[in-house]
């Protein structure tokens, strides 16, 4: 009986000695805590909150015991990155752990990612709700920290730590805070973009050097990603300068490489310093989803150069290739083979000036990766130069201005034997037609790009090759020429007729300027056209009598109606876009991603200004009441990538799809469905079904 | 030409030093043939991969020590797993490529006591105290696990399961990638997640 009382006291005592325990390690501000191999702090630059505090940053450190290591957030090969759980007042949340550089820890063949001796994790607090004040006079925060903890063999640590702070007057802890601000300092990485190429069992990752340089003489390089099995992190990582660029080659870990890498590079350089790399995918249009890509090089060439055909039937060159198509039916009673020269030399123009364009193109991606078929319309200056030159053809064609190289009808010798003027047609026709060449080129022109300057070349010129065909053809067979009707007076009226629609081009080519730059500028453009009109007009006044002062006077008065051109930047980054009824969000990879992570579904719609699909397609299908209840029903979230000024994040978006330019309409069901890319003409029937399909 | 010429010598260098640092860590891949193997089980025998042709093959590289091992083994995760399969025909082997001195090295009678202390039910205990085994299949972690098909591929190969932690709570709330992947097999269907990063303790090769 004495026995078991006994026995009952001690075990009584002991419980209360555990309640003693547990009710001392609650209300004591246990930090910091001792554990078997290191000692762990929970620290405020704050000794007490000040009311308006909206945030503020804390410190976990880890002082680790010698010859042990905890991890970084990617532990490399094994091991595990210390995980947080916070208890915060009402209110208030707690951010992800603001990581410092790791280093890496060599285990025999494998190698970790982690810190030896200290290892920091900041945190940052931040209120939420408004409403919920803090009527307390404290400010009580706990922490749960669990974290691995190896020398070779590895142990799990953790740890309950708590910190209450004061609330109502701020306070500074000065040396707590010195030392966080240093921390967040030092974990504040400059961030650059790079690209990067899957290979067999590596992928290099390309950095522009530009980025290095101020880290030179660099002796080595060292890519950690913040996701774990992407890369061997064991394997050397070596590096070489090719061009302008530094390729890091690394050896590819067991996960499939994503779409994105995210990470820090280490540079050994006189200092060890590191980078934040976002690298994304370098596209390949053989892993393109595009399903109408076609993957043939001989399949694209074809495609190109009946683009190119087509080409010759647009607004903006039709009426001077018929013109042109014409004057051979005169040619046709004249010696056949000046008329096969004639053929030539056109079609020599079309090919030279697509070389330079395209050769222009190619050379200028290498510095500008980003750039892409359009690039020219995407220029103010380009666009005003587009502006006069519509213009003048225009008048030229009702009649007024006759330029030596134009078909000039009623004058049959000016025209006859002119070979340069055949020519300079040619190129003519090559620069009035690039603001029509990107709807029906995306595919081919998106190709072009992403192979080597050759294959890009082959693209371009078979482009050409078809834009010269029809005339060539006509030129080179004198049976298909007798066809063409017979020349007369109504061809005066059908050239004059053909002004009109490149007058309407010149509407759209204003308003696409008018995108670009404030109404001012735009405004000066218009008067240019008029000091062209009035130049033109006074110098048929005048009626000078010798060539030098003929010359010299149409020359003075060519450059003054110039002048308003050079209100126009070269390029243009200020953003401004075509108006429109559809509400939308401007596209960004980030914004794309964060959507889907929330199991949204987004239709995502790059357009530009300057293209003249995607307005038409913005009118009749995307700006739709049909369609506008569709999306809202559906709760479909729209974003729109705005192409009219230059935006490499929108490139990349565009080369995802084996596409250089717009429109590009792709619909994502969900983050684990593939994206669809829809037609390139829409129509809101067509649109609401590719968006219903399962 | 000459850059052609640098940009292959670049390389045939870079080839090279991987080769040369990796030589030890050949690379297994899913849908590839898993490497074949002979090694001392925990009653002294022999026992090789090609014994084992037309079943379905786990391994599981472990360290008894190692605190994810505990984890799945203190919760009988491990051996529920192990008794499930092998009922069912499938080869179980556990294998331990701890270097001799180092944390899960075991000689052989001591290998026999703690696999049946432990409630092992793996068909093998297998040593590896060279590591050959474990490198032959980049085996980095303990737990890390390989499931080889009865046509002798790789099936799936990583982690047990999806939450990365030494808590025996987190087991319930995981998606155990081995099993799902063992249902899929057994039914016939296709397996969902055959490649996952295997999580634990450094494999204690030797240095």
């Amino acid at each position: 009986m004495l026995f078991k009382s006994q026995r009952y006291l001690l075990n009584s005592l002991k419980g209360l000695s555990l309640v003693l325990l547990l009710v001392f390690a609650a209300s004591s501000h246990a930090n910091p805590i001792k554990t078997d191999h290191a000692q762990a702090y929970l620290i405020s630059p704050l000794e007490s909150l000040g009311t308006e505090q909206e945030s503020f940053w804390l410190l976990f450190e880890l002082k680790i015991d010698p010859h042990w290591h905890t991890y970084w957030q990617n532990p490399g090969d094994s091991g595990l990155a210390p995980k947080l759980k916070w208890k915060l007042p009402p209110g208030w949340e707690a951010g992800p752990i603001v990581w410092q550089a790791p280093k890496r820890l060599p285990l025999g063949p494998l190698v970790n990612y982690g810190y030896e001796h200290h290892a920091y994790h900041l945190v940052k607090l931040q209120k939420t709700q408004k409403a919920s004040k803090n009527q307390k006079p404290n400010f009580e925060i706990q922490l749960q920290a669990k974290w691995l903890i190896c020398q070779e063999d590895c142990i799990p640590e953790e740890a309950q730590l708590s910190l209450n702070l004061g609330y109502g007057n701020k306070k500074i802890n000065p040396q707590a805070d010195k030392k966080i601000q240093e921390l967040l300092r030092s974990a504040n990485f400059k961030k650059i973009s790079a690209s990067f190429e899957k290979q067999e069992d590596s992928l290099s990752l390309h950095l522009n050097s530009q980025d290095l340089a101020s880290h030179s003489p660099i002796q080595s390089l060292y890519f950690y990603p913040k996701e774990n099995g992407l890369i061997e992190s064991a394997a050397p990582q070596t590096w070489e300068n090719q061009g302008d660029q530094t390729i890091l080659k690394i050896k590819k870990g067991s996960l499939p490489l994503p779409d994105s890498l995210t990470g820090l590079l280490e540079i050994q350089g006189p200092q060890k310093s590191y980078l934040s790399i976002e690298a994304t995918l370098l596209s390949h249009p053989k892993t393109s989803i595009n399903p109408t890509q076609p993957s043939s090089l001989w399949m694209i060439l074809l495609l190109a150069f009946l683009g190119g055909i087509i080409l010759n039937a647009m607004p903006c060159v039709f009426p001077v290739l018929s013109l042109k198509a014409l004057s051979l039916s005169k040619k046709a009673r004249n010696d056949h083979s000046k008329v096969i020269l004639h053929g030539l030399s056109y079609t020599l123009g079309i090919l030279l000036s697509f070389a330079v364009l395209g050769g222009l193109l190619l050379i200028l991606r290498k510095t500008y990766p980003s750039l892409a078929w359009g690039y020219q319309m995407q220029s103010p200056l380009f666009v005003g130069f587009l502006i006069y030159l519509f213009f003048l053809i225009g008048l030229n064609l009702l009649g007024y201005f006759p330029l030596y190289f134009q078909p000039n009808l009623g004058n049959k010798s000016a025209s006859q034997d002119n070979l340069l003027g055949s020519f300079v047609t040619g190129s003519l026709a090559t620069i009035i037609a690039t603001p029509c060449t990107a709807p029906f080129m995306a595919g081919a022109l998106g190709v072009a790009l992403s192979q080597d300057a050759f294959t890009g070349m082959m693209i371009f010129l078979s482009l050409g090759f078809g834009l010269a065909f029809p005339y060539l053809i006509f030129a080179l067979l004198p049976t298909l020429r007798k066809i063409l009707p017979k020349p007369g007076a109504w061809m005066e009226t059908f050239q004059q007729a053909l002004s009109f629609p490149i007058f309407l081009t010149l509407v759209w080519l204003f308003w696409v300027l008018m995108q670009q730059v404030d109404s001012s500028r735009s405004s000066l453009v218009l008067l240019g056209l008029i000091l062209i009109t009035f130049a033109r007009w006074l110098y048929s006044k005048l009626k000078l009598k010798t060539w030098v002062a003929r010359l010299s006077v149409a020359l003075i008065l060519g450059l003054l109606s110039l002048v308003p051109l050079s209100a126009l930047p070269p390029t243009s980054q200020n953003k401004s876009s075509p108006k429109e009824g559809l509400s939308s969000q401007n596209y960004s990879a980030k914004k794309l991603a964060e959507l889907l992570e929330k199991k949204e579904k987004v239709f995502v719609y790059a357009t530009a200004a300057w293209c003249l699909t995607c307005q038409v397609n913005e009118k009749v299908a995307l700006g739709t009441e049909k369609v506008k209840s569709f999306l809202e029903k559906e709760n479909i979230k729209v974003l729109k990538a705005d192409w009219t000024n230059e935006d490499p994040e929108i490139t990349i978006f565009l080369e995802q799809f084996g596409r250089a330019g717009v429109p590009l309409y792709v619909y994502y069901p969900s983050q684990e469905q593939k994206p669809r890319v829809l037609p390139q003409l829409l129509s809101p029937k067509l649109l609401i079904d590719h968006l219903k399909k399962e | 030409m000459k850059r052609v010429f640098k940009n292959l010598l670049f390389s045939f260098l870079a080839l090279g030093v991987l080769s040369f640092s990796l030589g030890a860590q050949a690379q297994v891949e899913i849908g590839k043939a898993a490497p074949d193997f002979t090694a001392t089980n925990q009653e002294g025998q022999k026992v090789s991969l090609s014994d084992f042709k037309g079943k379905y093959v786990v391994l599981e590289w472990s360290n008894f020590e190692c605190p994810f091992v505990r984890k799945h083994y203190d919760s009988k995760n491990m051996q529920s797993l192990q008794k499930k399969y092998t009922d069912q025909g499938v080869v179980w082997l556990t294998i331990f490529s701890s270097a001799p001195g180092k944390q899960g090295y075991y000689k052989q009678a001591e290998l026999k006591e703690r696999k049946s202390k432990e409630g092992n039910q793996a068909t093998h205990a297998l040593m590896d105290p060279t590591g050959e085994i474990g490198k032959k299949y980049g085996a980095k972690t303990t737990p890390h696990l390989f499931i080889i098909n009865p046509e002798g591929k790789l099936a799936y190969m990583g982690a047990i399961d999806s939450i990365k932690s030494t808590d025996i709570e987190d087991i319930a709330k995981a998606n155990n990638y081995v099993q799902e992947a063992l249902d899929a097999l057994l039914k016939g269907e296709k397996v969902k997640t055959t490649n996952t990063v295997s999580y634990g303790c450094s494999v204690k090769y030797q240095n």
